[in-house]
């Protein structure tokens, strides 16, 4: 009884200590970035933003981190306006509370305004609605150009045929005055005022009238700076702070930057970076006395972007080029932030190197090279796996021994070993290489790729070493990164080569050269167990050049493609020449192409179980997928490159082209998503193609594939070639922004739909409720020779959403894209989500595969044991000496 | 003390009035008896069929630990049904009677008891019997060419 309360106790015990120590989503991380800034307000610790992306937001002024951010269209700091679409309404919101109207409008809102008394004033395409009073709506047929304030009344600026005329919004619109104009101006918002400005005509726009200006004067501007109603302009080299009359204030470097935003008129303020220090100049505008702070900040970038916080702080924002923002004061720097990850042109990984490396586990070996389940090896196997795992746990104690009292050690050793701690490395539009621990979130490197050059864009990003092929034999080789960037200025292709153990970027190469199309990793063997990889690129002129410089490529057969306006075009690389092997002229508009090879994938699995037979899958990495939209029917056509035969095609009607739509080619499986108008939801649409051969005789398993090693291939030339094309299309309750698949190290795992909603969540769907394979109905006997499955659940148009799927939890965030990056769990993989946000997790769709649960509880464990050993030992005491033991062995 | 010795030998003599002969009379009835005594063992392993084929079918199809455990001893126990035929023979061996025949039931006994356990372990899924069981033979997909579309990045 007592033995039986022990373990009881000990079992609670376990559960309570299992629960207090739940770990989900321990790993997880987000960041919340503010971007670009164009516009900002102050208000006590709160920092108003609006970015170059068109978003609003909060920045909490002691921290930099972002409060809250969105889309809306600001009227003011505190008032904004929502338009939603599909009810064709929108919600005017006063402080961020309370709805204060609604209306029925057609368009998005372009501006919205406050009024003299408060209401708001909305400007759509050509239409003007306020709320003032009696409510009312204008039309105009001209376009407006500019909607803003003179004098804090709010006016519109009409673009007319040889005129730009000024309305000013009031109980009414009302016309002030028109001037001569052309029809290319744009307008400055100048203190109070505009300045309009076209190829022709400058003017200084005020309330009643406006002023002309010199043009020559004005193409010299380099910023209105704003409450003064003075400008900087460059001249000789120079910059001068003037007024409209081109009078002189203060002169300073070309390299100074003024801030915009004053406070008060009273001062200048001028900043300049110049090696690693901040120079911040006032210059006080009564007396014209300078003085100069100078603060550290470790930057080779020059400030973008400055605003005053705090003036009597002498407290300044600062954005520099590389997006690189800091919050300082006279006591130094408060904050930095890196907000060039807004924009991210590529996403790489690189796992630490472990300091012990351990032995080379010979079960793993003989799985990759036997087969997984391979019963020929099955005793070997066991045994090879039995001392393993042995050798294993001898590491694992000593190690322990060692590191006894360092638990924190211990799990970062530990995570480092299975890839579930890795370094993250973003490459940036901005031309910045950030490297992050994506455990700890701390910046290991960053490194810039200095160009002001604004068409100098990324055209590819490779490894060129062990990464395209994987063998045993080439682990230990270092990757090498090799980033390509064209400068469409000025014609010239530039290499770079990251070392990331010296943490150093270096140019290899330039050279000219017309716009690239293709770059393909490639290796090149030379001998027996001799090999180097290069990268090949082709130009739009069919030039083909590579890195490192390669004479010869006839190795391995090279297929081309692209989308040439509309036609599909198939090339072959032969003999250093593109060789046009097939065009294809698509009637309707292309909207995407998805291959079926990726750079770097394992081999997959042809052949799948299913009940006891097995059933292959048709995979062919030179097939692609192609979508076309056609009215409102969405079409599907499967390609295959290498003889450019349309293999498979299909339409959808009623898709909804202003949705979001994706195309996913993965094996064999082609998924498409996109709005259905008339169900009101969006679908999934599978379409998996299965060879049509099926086995069902493990006889002919072993004829086939032991003794005759029957290839498995097919041959598009036939007219009639042996494959089954399977679809399917399911309604999903979720709004489908982006579609993507995770992967794991080996596959063996299931690999899961990933899908960013349309509300900014992050869902893993399950791949087998999507499959084309799932029966009609439940009772449906199933042929032998079918490949509906047994195994799945039977058909159901709409899919059932697991809300414990949804991997970013109850929060939503800003995220376009995914990277996945496999572990050395096979059933664990690392997954960032970027965008305006950036989310980081980790998915296990099949944990328990070789992994503990994240609340497994080591500790309690061993207290159970301990406590039924001791409770074992006192009971067999207790029954020994108990007295009817004692009178039943006298008996 | 009195101590007896017994010298024991192989072939002992007659006892006094007893002669050692068979005739056919007598003969036909010993051997008839060895027959059935034969019959008895051979079929023997019949009767433990029912109990193996009821026992096995209570176990259910579900692998756990008792299903492990009994499905091992009834294979445990036809394997050496089979291996200990000439033992369980032993005493009739070089009676004058034929035991081929009995030898034939007995086996076929055992093999009956054998297939029938090796039948319940094809249920349960442990006998490689099904195309799906030698899925890793399939080689993997190794794609020959290299496809790129236009612009990989």
């Amino acid at each position: 009884m007592l033995l039986l309360i022990v373990s009881v106790a000990g079992i609670i015990l376990n559960n309570v200590l299992a629960l207090h120590q739940q770990q989900a989503g321990v790993h997880d991380w987000n960041i919340k970035l503010f971007g670009e800034l164009k516009n900002i307000q102050v208000q006590d610790q709160t920092i108003f933003f609006q970015n170059t992306n068109n978003q609003n937001g909060i920045i909490e002024k002691s921290t930099g981190q972002v409060k809250q951010r969105n889309t809306l269209t600001l009227c003011d700091s505190y008032n904004y306006v929502r338009y939603e679409p599909n009810q064709q309404i929108i919600q005017l919101y006063n402080e961020g509370y309370s709805v204060l109207a609604e209306e029925e409008i057609i368009g998005n809102i372009d501006h919205c305004l406050i009024g003299l008394n408060g209401e708001f004033i909305l400007i759509y395409g050509q239409t003007i609605f306020s709320t003032f009073d009696k409510k009312f709506t204008e039309k105009f047929d001209h376009q407006i150009i500019h909607a803003g304030y003179i004098f804090d009344v709010p006016v519109v600026v009409l673009q007319k045929q040889t005129e730009i005329c000024i309305y000013q919004i009031r109980e009414s619109i009302q016309q002030n005055y028109c001037v001569q104009s052309l029809n290319n101006g744009k307008i400055y918002q100048f203190g109070n005022t505009l300045v309009y400005q076209d190829d022709q005509f400058v003017y200084h726009l005020k309330e009643k009238s406006a002023k002309s200006i010199d043009k020559e004067f004005i193409k010299k501007v380099d910023k209105f700076i704003g409450l003064t109603q003075t400008l900087v302009i460059s001249e000789n080299s120079k910059k001068k702070i003037v007024n409209l009359d081109g009078q002189i204030e203060y002169e300073l470097n070309q390299d100074e930057y003024v801030i915009q935003n004053l406070e008060t008129q009273k001062y200048y303020y001028n900043l300049k970076q110049k090696e690693n220090e901040l120079f911040i100049v006032t210059f006080d505008r009564d007396t014209k006395q300078i003085h100069t702070d100078v603060i550290e900040i470790q930057t080779k970038s020059l400030i973008l972007n400055a605003f005053l916080i705090d003036q009597n702080k002498k407290q300044f924002l600062i954005q520099y080029q590389d997006l690189q923002t800091v919050l300082v004061d006279n006591k130094g720097i408060r904050w930095t932030t890196e907000q060039s990850l807004i924009s991210i042109d590529a996403v790489f990984y690189e796992k630490y190197e472990n300091e012990e490396q351990t032995h080379k586990n010979s079960y793993y070996e003989s799985l990759e090279k036997h087969g997984t389940n391979n019963p020929l090896f099955l005793v070997q196997n066991i045994i090879s796996r039995i001392l393993n795992e042995i050798r294993d746990l001898q590491e694992v104690a000593t190690h322990f021994i060692d590191n006894l009292g360092k638990e924190k050690i211990q799990t970062r050793e530990m995570e480092q070993t299975y890839g579930l701690k890795q370094k993250v490395y973003f490459l940036t539009t901005y031309g910045t290489l950030l490297c992050y621990d994506t455990q700890e979130l701390s910046l290991l490197i960053k490194l810039q790729i200095n160009n002001q050059d604004k068409t100098f864009k990324l055209v590819a990003h490779h490894q060129i070493d062990s990464n395209l092929i994987r063998h045993f034999d080439n682990n230990d080789a270092q990757p090498t990164h090799v980033l390509f960037y064209y400068s469409n200025e000025k014609k010239r292709l530039n290499t770079f080569v990251l070392d990331l153990q010296h943490g150093m970027i270096q140019q290899v190469a330039s050279q000219s050269s017309n716009n690239i199309l293709w770059t393909i990793p490639y290796r090149v063997e030379g001998g027996p167990g001799q090999h180097h990889n290069i990268v090949i690129l082709i130009d739009e002129e069919n030039n083909i050049f590579t890195y490192p410089k390669h004479d010869s490529l006839n190795t391995k057969e090279i297929i081309l493609y692209r989308n040439d306006n509309g036609v599909l075009r198939g090339y072959k690389l032969l003999n250093n020449q593109l060789v046009n092997i097939w065009t294809i002229n698509m009637k309707d508009e292309i909207l995407i192409i998805r291959s079926a090879y990726h750079v770097g994938e394992e081999n997959p699995r042809v052949a799948i179980w299913d009940d006891k037979k097995v059933i292959f899958k048709l995979i062919d990495q030179s097939n692609f997928a192609v979508l076309t939209s056609d009215g409102d029917k969405l079409k599907l056509f499967i390609i295959n490159a290498k003889t450019g035969k349309i293999i498979y095609q299909s339409v959808q009607s009623e898709a909804d082209f202003n949705q979001p739509i994706n195309l996913v080619f993965d094996e064999h499986q082609v998924f498409v998503t996109y709005y259905n108008k008339s169900q009101m939801m969006f679908e999934i649409w599978t379409v998996e193609i299965y060879h049509a051969k099926i086995e069902v005789s493990f006889i002919k398993m072993l004829e086939n594939y032991y003794f005759t090693k029957t290839p498995i291939i097919i041959n598009y030339y036939k007219a009639d070639f042996e494959a089954f094309f399977l679809q399917q299309v399911y309604g999903c309750p979720l709004g489908i922004k982006y579609l993507g698949m995770s992967r794991t190290l080996k596959s063996l795992t299931k690999k899961n739909l990933l899908i960013i909603t349309t509300s900014g969540q992050l869902h893993s769907l399950d791949r087998n409720l999507v499959s084309t394979r799932r029966r009609e109905k439940a009772d449906q006997p199933i042929l032998e020779y079918s490949l509906q499955s047994a195994e799945l659940p039977p058909y159901q148009y709409q899919l059932p959403i697991n809300f414990l799927n949804m991997l970013t939890y109850h929060q939503t965030f800003e995220i376009e894209k995914f990277s996945i990056e496999s572990t050395n769990l096979e059933s664990s993989a690392l997954l960032l989500v970027y965008g305006s946000d950036i989310f980081f997790t980790r998915i296990a769709p099949d944990k328990t595969y070789d992994m503990l649960l994240d609340n497994f509880n080591y500790n309690a464990l061993i207290a159970t044991t301990v406590l039924i050993v001791i409770a074992t030992k006192v009971l067999s005491r207790l029954v020994k000496s108990s007295k009817q033991v004692k009178q039943f062995y006298l008996n | 003390m009195w101590e007896i010795k017994i010298k024991r030998e192989k072939s002992l003599p007659d006892p006094v009035g007893y002669k050692k002969a068979y005739d056919d009379c007598q003969g036909q009835e010993l051997r008839d008896d060895l027959e059935k005594k034969a019959m008895g063992i051979a079929k023997g392993g019949f009767g433990n069929i029912f109990m193996i084929m009821f026992t096995l079918y209570m176990t259910g199809n579900m692998m756990n630990i008792f299903t492990i455990v009994i499905i091992g001893q009834f294979l445990w126990q036809a394997i050496s049904t089979i291996a200990k035929m000439d033992q369980a023979f032993s005493a009739l061996e070089n009676r004058g009677i034929s035991l081929f025949l009995y030898k034939l039931i007995y086996l076929s006994a055992g093999l009956l008891q054998l297939g029938v356990v090796l039948y319940k372990l094809y249920n349960i899924g442990l006998l490689p019997l099904n195309s799906a069981d030698w899925i890793d033979l399939v080689p993997l997909h190794h794609q020959e060419e290299i496809v790129v579309p236009y612009s990989y990045n």
